[in-house]
């Protein structure tokens, strides 16, 4: 074989879907190891058939494939008869119609089996050759809240699906591949599942949960770029314009963009809490990882009473916790070094909602006192436990050993930076960017809604200044504590964003977290 | 000297394709190579310490993915057009003369090549990759006989190859400057 010929090709491809007879079969075999040329051919046409595959699962085919005559639709799941070792699949459970069916269809193996023994080889692949090869199921449909199309068939939960496209329109679907990775889609999605080990999310949000033994499981995405798990949980959003954003909940992942020609930089690896975005071909992680509410207390006007105060921040998982008012008393008031900030009395407070928060997280806030007392600052007490109650003396938790209480030294008539962080089992306080006092031991989580300028409950209510509370679900760095406590933005620049947050002019840096609404991180 | 957990992550990536192709080869099931896949690349970012340089690397996932298709056949159902070992052993050297420095390149060739096939061309390629159709299924699919199903899909692949090839040599895709 001095070259590559279509035929020899077609007859690869065919090996490739098992269509070849037995004869044919053993001749292809007898060729390969006579013939070096066919094994080169062969090779490159596997390696081809890869590479084509890959880049098709990401490629539209608007018009032609739908001037295309239509396709039979292959059977019905259950009645697929491939199944990979040591999977059960929920629904293979033959109804008695299927059984017939299968019988039938046995029979016509059966003989089209014999049919192909008799055939002799031939150059190219044999005409009526039965595909031995039909849908194998991908996938295990778990839940649907929402309308959800999915290929060959009805959307059952606890059915088996193949290869194909899946559209969620609305609610949420939840999928269990072959491979053990689940697949959470929520809201309007567009997923397209090739194979348990490598799927396209076209547009919308799905969240992926890999076990070990599936690391590798890839998410390939419309910039052409994929994102590959090692071993983790992660979210994808894809929007309408074909921008992703990647989420990692544990573990990590590593989001390539070498698919594309001009995007020649290295995968980054992500780890849980960290967020990105594609900028310009390259994987960019974003500014505000973790940051899950800010309420720049600042809404005035100057000497209005105090109603609630707007969140700024907002996404899918941390839907905007605007804080209410419990009693009364408190205002907006002018300050010459913060602008409006809030003014909490001895008979009011704000309530903020929870955050959904499971571990690490931070706490930060600025305050001008002249109070020293175990009244609450900022806490999460009343309702449920456990809790972490700060005040200007001390950081107090539920079912832990109080710290040694001790002045913190805010209570000065100045403005002073607070932060607890909790990292791990150990909650730590931080004033003016630097730790103070012993690390509070914990172990449990703490999701209770957040007291803002004192406690309802118990009454312990602070009279102060307050300005820029904010909460972030991971533990933030020392450095970046430090940032803020020097005057630094809670909401940093995105890496694609055109302006600078101007430092010193804190009312514009939150009219443009105000604008970042929903693009928190 | 071992390799970072990113340089495994990044030149596993540049191998994917050829190690699937490969693995494919052994098992001749598409869903037990997806598997087999990522055992082994689970395997590599796991025991980075295991590997020495970006050409173990590439020996390494190699000579790990054979052991773990041959186990796979032994634990699961077995197609029965699996090639013989002897046959396997005789593609070897195939598998490291496919050039896979300029994958990058290539796909972008390839992506830059579909939009130059015939519109029948094209149409074969869709249907047997966008849909997964097998040969039998495009035949239906297209009211063509099963030969021509195969010989076309099988001139697409060839007419992409000898564009990427051109395209390659070219340099169009090398600098990416004209990526589609």
């Amino acid at each position: 074989m001095s070259d590559r010929n279509h035929e020899f090709d077609a007859i690869v491809l065919a090996w490739r879907d098992g269509a070849l007879g037995d004869e044919e079969f053993a001749a292809l075999q007898e060729r390969l190891l006579a013939d070096e040329a066919a094994r080169a051919a062969f090779t490159a046409a596997l390696y081809r058939h890869r590479q084509i595959q890959r880049v098709m699962l990401v490629e539209d085919a608007p018009g032609i494939l739908e001037a295309t005559p239509e396709v039979p639709d292959d059977p019905q799941p259950e009645s697929y008869p491939i199944y990979r070792k040591g999977y059960e699949p929920a629904a293979n459970r033959m109804r008695p119609h299927h059984a017939l069916a299968a019988i039938a269809a046995a029979l016509v193996i059966v003989g089209v089996v014999v049919t192909i023994a008799l055939r002799s080889w031939d150059t190219t692949p044999s005409e009526g050759t039965e595909d031995p090869t039909p849908p194998v199921p991908v996938a295990t449909l778990i839940e649907s809240t929402g309308d959800l199309t999915v290929p060959h068939g009805y959307a059952d939960e606890g059915a088996d699906y193949a290869a194909g496209d899946y559209a969620l329109s609305s609610g949420r679907a939840q999928f269990v591949l072959t491979n053990r990775v689940t697949v959470d889609l929520q809201g309007e999605t567009r997923l397209r599942m090739h194979h348990p080990g490598s799927v396209y999310l076209e547009k919308g949000q799905a969240e992926f949960k890999v076990p070990k033994d599936a690391t590798g499981f890839t998410v390939h995405l419309p910039d052409r770029s994929h994102i590959v798990d090692l071993g983790t949980s992660f979210r994808v959003e894809v929007d309408e314009e074909g921008r992703a954003k990647l989420r990692v909940l544990e573990g990590s992942v590593a989001w390539n963009a070498t698919d594309t020609a001009d995007a020649k930089a290295e995968p980054i690896v992500l780890v849980a809490g960290q967020t990105a975005l594609m900028i310009d071909g390259v994987p960019t992680p974003t500014a505000n990882p973790g940051l899950v509410a800010y309420w720049p207390l600042d809404d005035g006007p100057t000497g209005a009473t105090v109603t609630g105060a707007d969140d700024v921040i907002d996404d899918p998982d941390h839907p905007a916790t605007d804080a209410t008012v419990e009693g009364e008393g408190d205002t907006w008031v002018e300050d010459a070094d913060r602008g409006i900030v809030l003014s909490t009395t001895a008979t009011g407070n704000l309530l903020a909602g929870t955050q959904g928060i499971r571990g690490d997280f931070t706490w930060s806030l600025w305050i001008k006192t002249d109070e020293l007392s175990h009244h609450v600052v900022m806490g999460n007490r009343g309702g449920s436990n456990p809790w972490n109650k700060l005040t200007t003396v001390g950081l107090n938790s539920w079912a832990t050993v109080a710290p040694p209480e001790s002045d913190f030294g805010v209570a000065d008539g100045d403005w002073h930076h607070m932060v607890v962080r909790r990292a791990g089992d150990s909650v730590a306080v931080y004033i003016d960017g630097s730790p103070v006092g012993k690390p509070v031991k914990v172990d449990s989580e703490q999701n209770a809604p957040l007291h803002i300028g004192g406690d309802k409950i118990f009454g312990e209510r602070v009279t102060a200044l307050l300005s820029d509370v904010a909460v972030w679900d991971v533990a933030l760095t020392d450095d970046r504590i430090a940032a803020l406590a020097s005057g630094g933005p809670v909401v940093l620049p995105e890496p694609n964003a055109t302006e600078e947050p101007t430092l010193e002019d804190r009312d514009q840096q939150a009219n443009q977290s105000r604008q970042r609404v929903g693009d928190k991180d | 000297m071992t390799l970072s957990r990113q340089d495994i992550v990044r030149i596993g990536l540049g191998e994917q394709d050829r190690l699937l192709a490969y693995i494919f080869a052994i098992v001749h099931d598409d869903h037990i190579a997806e598997d087999v896949f990522q055992e082994t690349f689970a395997l590599a970012v796991e025991k980075t310490e295991r590997i020495h340089d970006a050409e173990h690397l590439v020996r390494w996932l190699r000579v790990t993915a054979r052991n773990k298709s041959k186990e796979a056949l032994r634990t699961r159902a077995k197609s029965p057009q699996v090639l013989d070992d002897a046959v396997i052993d005789s593609l070897e050297p195939h598998w490291d003369a496919i050039d896979t420095d300029a994958h990058s390149a290539q796909i972008a060739a390839l992506r830059h090549c579909m939009k130059q096939l015939t519109p029948n061309l094209r149409k074969y390629i869709e249907l047997r990759y966008t849909k997964g159709l097998s040969g039998k299924a495009l035949a239906e699919a297209t009211g063509r006989p099963l030969n021509t199903a195969y010989t076309s899909v099988a001139r697409a692949h060839r007419t992409l190859e000898k564009c990427i090839r051109a395209r390659l040599e070219e340099g169009h895709d090398n600098q990416g400057a004209d990526h589609v």
